[in-house]
C-alpha cells in the first residue's frame, strides 16, 4: 500500500478509469509504481517515460533483454522490487 | 618488349587494386564516422532527455517553491557524491528524509512520511520533493557510471 493516498487514489477520473481495467481484468491491484507514474503524470511520468523509452527500447548495442538485465541488477542491488 | 607490357599490365591491374582498395578504407571511414556521428547524437539525445527530466521536476507548477525544490536537488546530489558538506538550504526536518532517498531508499518508513506530514509538509508537496530527491540521486549515479565508462573515475 503507498504511504502516499494521493498517489494511492488521487488520480485523475479517466486514470482512474485505466487502473480499473486493470484490476478487473488482472485481478489484481494495479502496480504502485504504475499509480506514481500516472498521478500528475505531467510532473514525472510523462518526463521519465520518454527518458525510459529512449534507454530502455531505443537504438542500442544493447538487446532490449540485456537492458533489462542490467535494471533489474540495478534494483536489486538497490533492493527496490521494481 | 612482351615482358614489359606484361610488366605494365600487371602495374595497371596493381593500381587498380590499389583504388580499390583505397575506396574501400574510404567507405568503411565514412562509416565509421556515420556511426560515430549516430551515436554522438543518440547520447545527445539522452542527455536532453534527462535534463528534460530534471527540469520538468524542477519548474513544473505545484505546491512546492522551485527554489526549495532546486536546494532538494543539490542537496540530494552532494550526497550521492559522498560530499560531507551537503547544503544547508533545505529545512532541517526534511534533511534526514532527503539524506535516505539519496543513500538508501528502501530503508525510507512510514515513521519517516508521517514525522513529515506532522511538521506541515502536504501530501502533493511530500510526492514533489521526494520525486525531485530521486531524479537528482538517479542522475548523479548516471553521471558517475558515464564517467567510469569514459575512464574517468
Amino acid at each position: 500500500m503507498m504511504r502516499l493516498s494521493v498517489v494511492e487514489n488521487g488520480h485523475r477520473f479517466s486514470q482512474k478509469i485505466i487502473l480499473s481495467i486493470i484490476r478487473v481484468t488482472t485481478g489484481r491491484r494495479a502496480p504502485d509504481i504504475l499509480r506514481t507514474l500516472m498521478y500528475r503524470s505531467e510532473f514525472f511520468g510523462k518526463p521519465v517515460n520518454q527518458w525510459l523509452e529512449a534507454t530502455m527500447r531505443g537504438s542500442s548495442h544493447w538487446s532490449v533483454a540485456e537492458r533489462e538485465l542490467f535494471g533489474a541488477f540495478t534494483s536489486h542491488v538497490n533492493r527496490c522490487p521494481f | 618488349v612482351a615482358g614489359q607490357a606484361a610488366s605494365l599490365f600487371l602495374c595497371a591491374i596493381d593500381q587498380a587494386e590499389f583504388s580499390l582498395w583505397c575506396l574501400g578504407v574510404l567507405q568503411s571511414g565514412c562509416r565509421k564516422q556515420a556511426g560515430s556521428i549516430r551515436k554522438s547524437l543518440m547520447n545527445m539525445h539522452l542527455a536532453g532527455l534527462a535534463q528534460q527530466l530534471r527540469d520538468t521536476v524542477l519548474k513544473s507548477s505545484g505546491v512546492t517553491q522551485t527554489t526549495l525544490r532546486q536546494a532538494v536537488q543539490a542537496r540530494v546530489a552532494a550526497v550521492s557524491r559522498g560530499s560531507v558538506e551537503a547544503t544547508e538550504d533545505v529545512p532541517v526536518e526534511l534533511q534526514t528524509y532527503l539524506d535516505k532517498v539519496a543513500k538508501h531508499a528502501y530503508k525510507v518508513t512510514d515513521k519517516d512520511v508521517d514525522s513529515l506530514k506532522q511538521a506541515g509538509y502536504s501530501e502533493d508537496a511530500i510526492f514533489e520533493l521526494t520525486i525531485n530527491a530521486a531524479v537528482a540521486a538517479a542522475l548523479v549515479r548516471l553521471e558517475c557510471g558515464l564517467q567510469v565508462l569514459q575512464g574517468g573515475a
